[in-house]
């Protein structure tokens, strides 16, 4: 105990509380002497908030206090487990046995009745400051025990855990042993089967007590790629050997297995059984030699095709090729090889081609083609077609790129001959039939010359049978020279050497002039014609020539087909629903078109089989010219059954609107110019009219010659928009001011006189040009607006100048009349 | 009616034949040459009104005779019809800017050649209509 009060300590701290100050004092003095620090408290509340700054080894406490008294302060401090060991001696005046209880119980280890007697005082401090310290002593070395039971608990418990962790995982792998596709079997030196777990049961097919006991080998029918012998050897030599094996299963099933073999040995060494683990790799092994098989075959197409398989990794921008690619390329291998390689050897003007091929796969995330020229070291060029396809990662980006090349150059070399020869053979065919119809018309032509000779009288006169015979080999002249004039056209549509001239054609003039072409044939065949068109009917924007050739095929079957004494009727009118189009129909009272035949009656060489008709078919190609013109001329054609007798044939054709015609024209010129002039280009005839095809000649050839004189992107030839009998006028939009479309007018008048033709038959050239008007806010208008300005403007000089052209035409009648 | 006098350019005889009774019962004098040499030799020799032409000629293309009577001072003037059994298309144009004053296609319309006869020596056409 004394080493305990040890005086190196410090000296004991005892706080006094009492509310007198003698009293204070007075304990004071009496335990100066004995080297305590010494405290004092006025009252208990003072005394609980000194404790609790700094806790005393005793308190010497007043019972009776004002407000707190001591037994409260005792309860307090014993509530505490700071304070609750702190020895408290109580003063008491009081010595009843009560009062003494309630200290007791209030927490007080002794008590001092007043006056205190100085020695006793003494006494009891130093003995309750003892057994504090003991007290104090005992504390913290229970603490000490406690902390290391506490952490030995600890200790145990986790080592607890740890094992029975440790069993939950022996036992895991027990059951998964058993659940392992895996066998797993135990044999004895003499290959007696000595355990044969659940692997092995699911694997082989025999129950573990079906299989004790047996030779493994034999039950198994164990087929080693090596000898047993040598598997043997190397398990004693080794303690253990691994190889593939070839089992049989209960239902006879083959498996191929990886085999895993561990010699077992006693304490003395010797060894007494073998473990063996076997790991069916059957499906595996059955993969493999397919994948191998594909991988094999794949080569041998891409070699055998000569395809090339690249690979691009974008990140790297390197390229890995497979031997192929090297010897299209002509490369030496190298892998990967950066890109740049691949790109040098594209042809330059190829590469930024291929290139954005390649950039739009890749943000298409798609598959991409691309054909491009590649140049070998030796300077030769090959032509590659390329296949490409991205590769994207787990996140969808696209991180490579796959695929392959051909080299095509040879199949390019090919299909170019075969083109080549499809040219040839076109242009031969084209030739051939060119040559044919020239031969067949020169006979043809003494034929005609002499039976025309014969029927005008010129060699003598005729017998009426005579001449009804020369009429009837004149016929059929006809028809011979129609049918090679069909031959001809369709050879100049199928080489797309016919071309349309559209213009405003009067429908009206076009059925005339077909009418009157047909009227012989009518008259013979006794059949009534007659046309139905209203006289407001807008004009066409179709080819006159083409528009009349059409209307001439038609009408031509249509005579033919109407019964003898029976009629034929051709109408127009705008076509019901669509202004846009004018709807042309010529009707028979023929036998009709069977329905099964309506849909090749267009085709090529296509004719209606033998009919009650009498009349020559002919070479079939009239209808199919008509579709093929009419298609060429915007419109469509096609046949209806009328609903008593014969068939209507019907076609379309555009309405000529000069805003439609025109704006197209103008967006290709040189449009918006400062200045724009409309040159009018007036032919008026002479004398008498010739027939129409030779009007048409002339207006033709007229087109043509001032064609001649405009400069391109400057002058605009419009549409014809207007002719009558003998007054054919031409206008030109022409991009340029005063100065220039004089020059352009001297140029046309020059060319016309020079030619000298149009004189000689009586044709009057005049030529004028007027300036349009500006428009001062041309600048501010759209290309659309100004081209709508402008058309409108080109309208209406246009509508002036045909005014202009028609009241010099009546004039010149009025002349000629008075004349 | 006047004599005027036309060469006929033509190898076909029976063609020649046919020309020559047409134009004659028509009053024309008519000479003849069967190849492009005689061509220009006969045309030289006879100095005609007009010529009718053919163009697939021995011993060279019509057209080349054109050429040559167009390059000739005495015969530049001369209007010349070219006959032919060639197909329309490209030859018509060909012809015209040769310098010939008419395309005509085999075979022919024996009215319409004599109109365009009348109206290239400036005859009136309505005699030519009266005929037919």
């Amino acid at each position: 105990m004394n080493e305990m009060v040890d005086p190196g300590d410090p000296p004991a701290h005892i706080l006094i509380v009492d509310d007198e100050r003698q009293n204070r004092r007075l304990l004071e003095v009496m335990l100066t002497a004995s080297n305590y620090r010494l405290q004092t408290a006025r009252s208990g509340a003072e005394a609980l908030a000194f404790i609790s700054k700094q806790p005393p080894d005793l308190i010497v406490l007043d019972v009776m206090m004002p407000g707190m008294d001591g037994n409260e302060v005792a309860s307090a401090l014993k509530l505490n487990s700071v304070t609750k060991n702190i020895p408290i001696i109580m003063i008491t005046a009081l010595s009843n046995h009560e009062a003494r209880m309630v200290a007791l119980r209030a927490g007080a280890a002794d008590f001092l009745t007043k006056p205190v007697d100085h020695a006793e005082l003494r006494v009891r401090v130093r003995n309750l400051l003892r057994l504090k310290a003991y007290g104090d002593y005992y504390d913290r070395y229970s603490q000490t025990l406690e902390r290391e039971v506490v952490s030995r608990t600890a200790e145990l418990r986790e080592r607890t855990t740890l094992l029975e962790h440790q069993t939950a995982v022996l036992t895991d792998q027990a059951d998964l042993l058993d659940l392992a596709r895996d066998a797993i079997i135990v044999r004895d030196m003499d290959g007696g089967i000595v355990s044969w777990s659940r692997g092995a049961e699911v694997l082989y097919g025999w129950t573990s007590a079906e299989a004790i006991g047996h030779d493994v080998f034999a039950l198994l029918r164990t087929k080693l790629f090596e000898t047993r012998e040598c598997a043997d050897a190397t398990l004693r030599l080794e303690g253990q050997w691994e190889g593939e094996a070839i089992h049989h299963s209960r239902d006879g099933r083959r498996s191929i297995v990886a085999s895993r073999w561990t010699l077992q040995r006693n304490g003395d060494g010797v060894p007494i059984r073998v473990l063996s683990i076997d790991n069916d790799i059957t499906d595996r092994k059955l993969a493999d030699a397919d994948r191998h098989m594909l991988t094999e075959r794949l080569s041998l197409a891409t070699a055998a095709a000569r395809v090339g398989v690249w690979e691009w990794d974008l990140a790297s921008n390197s390229l890995m090729w497979d031997a192929t690619m090297f010897d299209i390329y002509g490369l030496t291998p190298l892998s990967p090889m950066p890109y740049e390689r691949w790109s040098a050897t594209v042809a330059p003007e190829d590469l930024p081609i291929v290139e954005a091929a390649q950039r739009r796969t890749i943000e298409n995330r798609g598959q991409g083609t691309a054909e491009y020229r590649i140049i070998l070291e030796d300077g030769s060029i090959r032509i590659i077609s390329s296949v490409e396809r991205v590769v994207l990662d787990d996140h969808g980006r696209v991180t490579r790129m796959i695929g392959v090349n051909a080299d095509v150059s040879e199949r390019k070399a090919a299909e170019e001959a075969l083109e080549q020869s499809g040219k040839d053979r076109m242009r031969f065919k084209d030739e051939f039939l060119s040559n044919v119809s020239h031969e067949l018309r020169s006979p043809l032509t003494a034929i005609k010359q002499f039976t025309s000779i014969l029927y005008s009288g010129i060699a003598g006169e005729l017998s009426p049978v005579q001449r009804e015979y020369q009429q009837i080999v004149l016929k059929n002249v006809q028809q011979l020279q129609s049918m090679i004039d069909d031959l001809l056209e369709v050879t100049r549509l199928e080489s797309g050497k016919l071309t349309v001239e559209l213009e405003n054609a009067s429908i009206h003039d076009a059925i005339g002039d077909a009418l009157d072409t047909l009227q012989g044939a009518a008259r013979v065949k006794g059949v009534k014609v007659s046309w139905d068109v209203p006289p407001d009917l807008p004009a066409a924007y179709a080819d006159r020539t083409r528009l009349r050739q059409m209307l001439i095929i038609l009408l031509d079957n249509a005579i033919k087909f109407s019964s003898k004494g029976g009629s034929t009727v051709v109408s127009a009118k705008l076509l019901p629903g669509d202004g846009r189009y004018v709807l042309v129909e010529v009707s028979d009272d023929g036998c009709g078109i069977p329905a099964d035949r309506v849909e090749r009656l267009f085709d090529r060489l296509y004719q209606v089989p033998a009919t009650t008709t009498a009349s020559r078919k002919g070479l079939g190609l009239g209808l199919y010219i008509c579709k093929e013109l009419a298609a060429l001329q915007g419109g469509e054609i096609w046949v209806e059954q009328r609903p008593q007798r014969g068939s209507t044939f019907a076609f379309t054709i555009p309405v000529f609107s000069l805003n439609s015609v025109i704006a197209p024209l103008l967006v290709n010129g040189a449009w918006p110019a400062s200045e724009t002039s409309l040159v009018t280009v007036t032919l008026t005839l002479h004398g008498e009219l010739p027939p129409p095809e030779f009007r048409e000649e002339w207006s033709r050839d007229a087109r043509s010659l001032l064609e001649r004189c405009l400069l391109p992107n400057l002058d605009v030839l419009l549409p014809r928009t207007h002719r009558d009998g003998a007054t054919e006028q031409f206008f030109v939009a022409a991009f340029a001011d005063d100065a220039g479309t004089s020059v352009l007018v001297n140029r046309i008048r020059s060319q016309f006189e020079r030619y000298g033709r149009f004189d000689e038959t009586g044709l009057i050239l005049s030529v004028g040009h007027s300036a349009l008007p500006e428009r001062e806010d041309a600048t501010e208008l759209s290309t659309d607006m100004l081209i709508s300005t402008l058309v409108s403007a080109l309208e209406t000089a246009i509508e002036s100048q045909i005014l202009l052209g028609g009241v010099q035409h009546e004039q010149q009648e009025d002349s000629r009349r008075r004349g | 009616m006047s004599n005027k006098k036309i060469l006929v350019v033509e190898d076909d005889s029976d063609v020649r034949l046919g020309y020559r009774v047409l134009l004659k019962a028509h009053g024309y004098d008519t000479y003849f040459a069967t190849d492009s040499t005689s061509a220009v030799s006969e045309a030289r020799k006879h100095l005609p009104d007009l010529i009718i032409l053919d163009l697939g000629l021995p011993a060279g293309d019509g057209l080349l005779v054109l050429d040559r009577y167009r390059a000739n001072s005495f015969l530049s003037a001369v209007p010349v019809i070219v006959v032919s059994a060639r197909d329309l298309h490209g030859n018509k144009e060909r012809a015209l800017t040769g310098g010939a004053q008419a395309y005509v296609q085999k075979p022919f319309d024996d009215d319409e050649l004599l109109a365009l006869i009348r109206a290239q020596l400036g005859e009136p056409c309505h005699a030519v209509v009266g005929a037919a």
